[in-house]
């Protein structure tokens, strides 16, 4: 727990709860496609490892095959029990949403050029939400 | 109790993924960087 001056029991609350953060049960939950992902590594050993060098590779301009061919021909050299061809789960930090919870109607609601929203011009899509109290607010 | 949540909806307009994020302190989860990495993943780009 870092030095607090001062000691007062809201500086105390907000201290704690960010030394707690990284512990914090709701930002490490997994989901279960983050859980059978992970099995699916662990049985082929360098599979977490490929995507992150894949990606890496992305951002560095190279291309994901020499990263997949060098990948092929490691386990091909080692012997190992060749994994199934199926595709995994994309690996996402996000909570699976509640069941049957479609997006409900709205209307009244402007975006950022001042144009008012509807539900339905939100479909076709993928769209981002993000809602909170108030602005400059904690979160 | 979350103070933000940030909410996946895919073309159908079914809520796919949430994002809860803490009430109290900076939480990088649900921080649109993560967010649009997520949404990378599941666009297979």
């Amino acid at each position: 727990m870092p030095r607090i001056y001062g000691y007062s029991p809201i500086l105390l609350a907000i201290a704690a709860t960010a030394c707690a953060g990284a512990s914090d049960p709701v930002a490490t939950q997994t989901t279960p496609a983050q859980d059978s992902a992970a099995a699916q590594a662990d049985g082929a050993g360098a599979a977490a490892t490929e995507e992150d060098t894949a990606t890496a590779s992305m951002d560095s301009g190279a291309t994901t095959e020499d990263a997949g061919s060098a990948h092929d021909t490691g386990s091909q050299d080692s012997g190992a029990t060749p994994t199934p061809d199926v595709a995994e789960p994309p690996q996402i930090t996000a909570l699976d949403a509640p069941p049957n919870k479609g997006l409900p109607t709205f209307s009244a609601v402007k975006d950022t050029t001042g144009t008012l929203a509807k539900a339905d011009t939100l479909k076709g899509q993928w769209t981002v939400l993000w809602f909170y109290p108030a602005a400059s607010t904690f979160g | 109790m979350a103070s933000r949540i940030t909410v996946i909806i895919d073309p159908d307009g079914v809520w796919k993924y949430h994002y809860p994020t803490a009430a109290i302190g900076f939480d990088f989860y649900g921080h649109p960087g993560t967010v649009l990495k997520d949404m990378k993943a599941l666009l297979g780009k």
